[in-house]
């Protein structure tokens, strides 16, 4: 086994290092609950991060390899010897319901994804077992989805307009669990003694790791296999030849489909560029698919795959012919397999098989029928622990003792602890350590950002919804300055106290992820979101203790979105109300942290934030002229419609737009909730970042700085804009930029750039 | 032929440390495709998903 520390050197390494820290007390811990409890035995806990990592080797050892949540059951098992079966079995129930497949695809969910993913990697150095990743991307999800739509209209013979987008999307849907659930089933069939351990990373990114496909023939096998099936069915249910969504002309990337890299985790040589690398495989293999569909190859690839094969034996040359005439033999037979295999898949599609059954229904039913066949992923999954099952932790459902300002994590450990009490089980020490370890991971967290998944937000804003009435009905008892605090939040009475919601869209992750890799633009990431978002909030006077702060979630990509409690005291004792004065105030603040991330310069943040820079990374930074955030490229041509011309452009550095609303509705009536609220505050801050885009590339335009150029409207796209940007515009746009000024449309349309104020060369940036 | 944990040939290594962390260019991609294929490593090549197709093994 390595020595200290060797759990850093792996892919995600860090979420291991955490993961380690919550299973050993600190010093004051200790010291706390021997003050407390002289008699506490601490003698079965783990001293150091070291001590766990052997704990888990012996776990590796005796179980094999396990998914997350259950490596935590199985350590916190081993922390609590003799423990009541009540509680450790609480404690299992609670982990184990963490593995609920989610709801598309039936993998884990992406709350998992780093912490597995760096297990997984561990797990291989550690056992010298085989594990081998594959990384999996959809291909034209939005094009499918507009596929469905028209599909739907022509059927029902309505517009596409009067189709729900969601209907349409419930059939993408169907497609992507149809693939997913496929690919499982394919591995199992494979390597029937495999542990699989499936996640869905993203919205259209899925990783499997496979405790098998040791060797390289296995997994050269292993991604044929998976790829053969998921044309078969991407045939079987019509769907290989719909125009790409962002690039409709090219039919190599026509129609829905995954493709994916198969990796040795044993051979991963540098962690830091592994993603991006598997995203390059993975975009090439659909070039080179989308070919294929077409009964065309690429005769460069044939050629460097048929010296490869022969260069390691997997190919033999036959007697009396040269090297080069066998590459010419591989060529013609991959040409006549790729005519064959077009052939073969359109036979299958009832797009061009009248004799299978057609349309939605006949979709439909292949689906059912696939998933009929692929049978069930064996990963433990228990129902949640009655009751935590719910929901419902706000207004009358508050456990005891919490108040309206409290995490989601605090209402579920408070429910936790009363069940306890009511059932007169004792709770030793280590017993409450772990027993609150395993019940905060309910409000799950995302790895990327290390904020709440959004489903905890969800939950959060039903619960201070309800919290709201109980909150003004209570607050004068509490102890509460009511007066103070209203004329501090320039509210005229309690009734407008109520709890707040902001949703923030930040511009150009993808640049940050294309510029400077995953890893460098998590940790970017990371910072947007505890210190400009989460650091703005606080500095607009919400406070960050652990009973009355706020919440935080990340929806992907750039967009956050955050609850302020109706209210709370600070740190002083001063009680105050969340209102659009906080809200502004939270709103300026982040427009200038935004403003000093475009200034700060990249090398030494990343150097200091525990990135991937070394020597080469400071060479191309300065050979691209990457010195701050405000110099990352935006990687898609943006366009909007101003007169009679298109303007095309890239809208460089880091920008952000925030909404806001109070969250005031009633829980009990139909159509509203959580989800329903949060999800029409995200699109406002979608459309108000459409239109923040539209206004930058405007800016730049008239000042002659825009990085692209402008062509001739065509009517289409015209009467596209001038919805926007007329007087029929969105509400979000109405509400104005993140600096909360109205900008306006036509000639007197202005935008502040957030940030990065340095002159740029004319075209393009300096 | 390689075996499992065996070291990534120097010249694939040498190409990905030239990149650095961000995201390979279509050129790149293309570049490292190629490259692995000649090493006999896992990498995008649809002719052994063709061969694969027409074996008939697959009827789901």
């Amino acid at each position: 086994m390595a020595g200290t520390g060797a759990w850093q050197q792996v892919l995600e390494g860090d979420s291991i290092d955490r993961f380690f820290g919550h299973f050993v007390l600190g010093d004051a811990q200790r010291e706390k609950i021997l003050r407390d409890f002289p008699s506490a035995d601490l003698s079965h806990l783990p001293a150091t991060k070291d001590d766990v990592f052997k704990d888990l080797n012996d776990i590796w050892q005796r179980r094999g390899f396990l998914t997350p949540a259950e490596t935590q059951a199985a350590l916190i098992e081993k922390y609590l010897p003799g423990a009541d079966e009540r509680l450790t079995g609480f404690i299992r129930d609670t982990e184990l319901s963490r593995n609920k497949p989610e709801a598309v695809t039936g993998y884990l969910s992406k709350e998992h994804a780093y912490l597995a993913t760096a297990l997984g990697h561990l797990y291989a150095r550690e056992t010298g077992m085989p594990m081998t990743m594959v990384e999996v991307d959809f291909s034209n999800m939005g094009g499918t989805n507009d596929y469905f739509r028209l599909k739907l209209a022509s059927e029902k013979a309505v517009l596409p307009v009067d189709i729900p987008q969601r209907e349409a999307e419930l059939l993408t849907d169907l497609a992507v669990r149809v693939l997913s659930a496929g690919m499982t089933a394919d591995i199992a069939a494979l390597h029937p003694d495999a542990r699989i351990v499936p996640i869905r990373t993203g919205g259209d990114e899925l990783r499997i790791l496979i405790t098998g496909a040791g060797t390289v023939a296995e997994q050269l096998a292993l991604s044929d296999a998976l790829h053969a099936h998921i044309e078969r069915r991407v045939a079987a249910m019509g769907l290989q030849d719909h125009a790409h969504l962002k690039a409709p002309e090219d039919p190599r990337r026509a129609g829905f489909g995954a493709a994916l890299a198969v990796q040795d985790m044993q051979m991963i040589t540098n962690p830091g560029t592994l993603i991006q690398e598997l995203d390059a495989r993975i975009t090439e293999m659909k070039m080179q698919i989308g070919m294929m569909r077409l009964g065309l190859i690429d005769r460069d690839a044939v050629a460097a795959e048929a010296e490869g094969k022969i260069s390691v034996g997997l190919l033999r040359m036959p007697l009396g012919l040269s090297f080069d005439d066998t590459i010419d033999l591989e060529i013609a037979r991959a040409q006549k397999n790729a005519d064959k295999a077009a052939e073969m898949l359109r036979d299958m599609n009832p797009q061009y098989n009248p004799e299978l059954p057609q349309g939605i229904a006949g979709f439909k039913d292949y689906a059912a029928r696939a998933m009929a066949q692929f049978g069930q992923l064996a990963v433990a999954v228990s129902t949640l622990p009655e009751i935590l099952n719910t929901d419902k932790l706000g207004g009358r459902d508050r456990p005891a003792g919490i108040r309206p300002s409290d995490s989601l994590e605090r209402r579920y450990v408070a429910r936790a602890l009363e069940h306890f009490e009511a059932e007169g089980i004792p709770l030793s020490p280590a017993a409450l350590h772990f027993l609150k370890l395993s019940v905060r991971g309910l409000a799950p967290e995302d790895p990327s950002a290390q904020v709440m998944m959004p489903v905890g937000m969800v939950r959060m804003i039903d619960n201070a919804a309800a919290d709201a009435q109980d909150f003004r009905a209570q607050m004068e008892a509490a102890g509460f300055d009511v007066d103070a605090a209203l004329r501090a939040a320039g509210l005229k009475g309690v009734q407008q106290v109520m709890p707040h919601a902001l949703a923030v869209s930040v511009h150009n992750l993808a640049g940050l992820n294309s510029a400077l890799g995953h890893h460098n633009a998590d940790i970017v990431l990371r910072h947007i979101a505890h210190e400009v978002i989460g650091g703005s909030v606080h500095a607009a006077g919400v406070p960050r203790q652990a009973r009355s702060s706020f919440a935080m979630a990340h929806h992907g990509g750039g967009n956050f979105s955050v609850l302020l409690p109706a209210g709370g005291t600070d740190g002083q004792g001063q009680s105050w109300f969340a209102s659009q004065a906080v809200i502004h105030k939270a709103r300026s603040e982040i427009k200038s942290r935004i403003t000093l991330l475009n200034k700060t310069p990249i090398a030494p943040f990343l150097s200091k934030n525990g990135g991937y820079v070394d020597q080469d990374v400071y060479q191309y930074l300065e050979e691209k002229n990457l010195n701050t955030f405000g110099d990352i490229r935006d990687p898609k041509e943006r366009s909007y419609t101003f007169g009679e011309d298109i303007i095309k452009g890239r809208v460089n550095g880091i920008h952000a737009v925030v909404v806001s609303a109070a969250v005031c509705y009633d829980p009990q009536q139909p159509d509203t909730g959580g989800g329903a609220f949060i999800g029409g505050l995200r699109t406002r801050a979608d459309a108000m970042m459409e239109q923040y885009r539209s206004a930058m590339l405007h800016q730049l335009h008239k000042q002659g700085r825009l990085e692209g150029g402008y062509t001739p409207a065509r009517p289409f796209y015209a009467a596209f804009n001038s919805y926007a940007m007329g007087g029929n515009a969105p509400a979000a746009f109405i509400l104005g930029g993140a600096d909360g000024k109205k900008i306006q449309a036509g000639e007197d349309m202005r935008a502040e750039k957030q940030g990065n104020e340095k002159p740029k060369g004319p075209g393009g940036r300096g | 032929m390689m075996a499992a944990g065996q070291k990534l040939p120097e010249e694939i290594v040498e190409f990905m440390a030239k990149i650095g962390p961000r995201a390979l260019s279509e050129e790149e991609a293309r570049a490292l495709n190629l490259l692995r294929l000649k090493h006999g490593l896992p990498a995008a090549s649809a002719s052994g998903v063709a061969a694969h197709i027409l074996d008939g093994k697959d009827k789901s």
